[in-house]
């Protein structure tokens, strides 16, 4: 009965580190693709021709930056939740440990 | 014994009992009376002294014995290995990064280069924080066990 109430809460835990993983990914990849973009830019234009072009790709690259920097705390939100998830088992283990051998201390004396 | 009335339904042990209006006690019985033995003074020092402080015992619950086995707990141990991995990674991670030649920096249109150099700077730190959180955790649940213990 304690299990069940307690099971959605894990699972809720597991499926959020799963989800800033996927997200954090997903955000380093875009970064990533834009950089691509950025390069290439830089590399078909060694010269500046358009000012304001010019600054769109910086713009663009700064985005880049942004968005490595937002993976961050997704990926710590991730970890700390695999943590608190085993810190949770842990505890319930441990209370387990400590009923049964409660229990069997009456029997023993 | 068989015929005889118990001594403590006389009358002069009932309430309302008036000497005057049911009589004078009878003696003789009332010292028949059936006493309460309690232990002299002297008997009461000759009771044996624990030699320890007694065990203090909620209610509901049995204390543990001190000579029990420790129990082993694996997520526990799974928690800090973990926690104590995370941290040894984002210094090899953190390491790696301040000695890297800066010229060998990788500066070009392969994404998946791209991809990796980004996804180990963007995991140093949530490694390094998560896993001194990881610490922490470990530490509270051994304060929480011997506040259960206790």
């Amino acid at each position: 009965m304690r299990d069940r109430r307690v099971l959605p809460w894990l699972i809720g835990m597991g499926a959020l580190a799963l989800l800033a993983t996927a997200l954090a990914v997903v955000l380093i990849w875009w970064a990533s693709e834009l950089q691509v973009q950025v390069y290439e830019f830089y590399s078909t234009n060694p010269q500046v021709v358009d000012q304001n072009d010019y600054a769109y790709w910086e713009r663009v690259g700064t985005n880049a930056y942004t968005l490595q920097t937002l993976a961050m705390p997704l990926f710590l939100a991730a970890l700390v939740a695999v943590f608190a998830l085993l810190a949770v088992l842990a505890r319930r283990q441990d209370a387990h440990a400590t009923r049964a051998a409660q229990a069997e201390a009456p029997a023993a004396s | 014994m068989a015929g005889k009335v118990d001594p403590r339904f006389d009358p002069q042990y009932q309430r309302g009992y008036d000497p005057q209006v049911h009589g004078a006690p009878r003696v003789e019985e009332s010292r028949e009376a059936p006493r309460v033995e309690t232990p002299r003074i002297e008997e009461r020092r000759e009771e044996p002294r624990l030699e320890t402080a007694p065990e203090v015992v909620s209610a509901g619950s049995t204390a543990v014995p001190d000579d029990e086995p420790a129990r082993r707990i694996p997520y526990r141990l799974v928690l800090l290995l973990a926690s104590i991995a995370s941290v040894l990674a984002a210094v090899v991670l953190l390491w790696q990064r301040v000695t890297a030649d800066p010229l060998d920096a990788y500066y070009g249109s392969n994404p998946g280069i791209l991809f990796r150099q980004q996804l180990v700077d963007a995991l140093m730190i949530p490694l390094l924080v998560a896993g001194l959180t990881g610490v922490i955790l470990w530490l509270a649940l051994g304060a929480l066990r011997r506040g259960d213990d206790a």
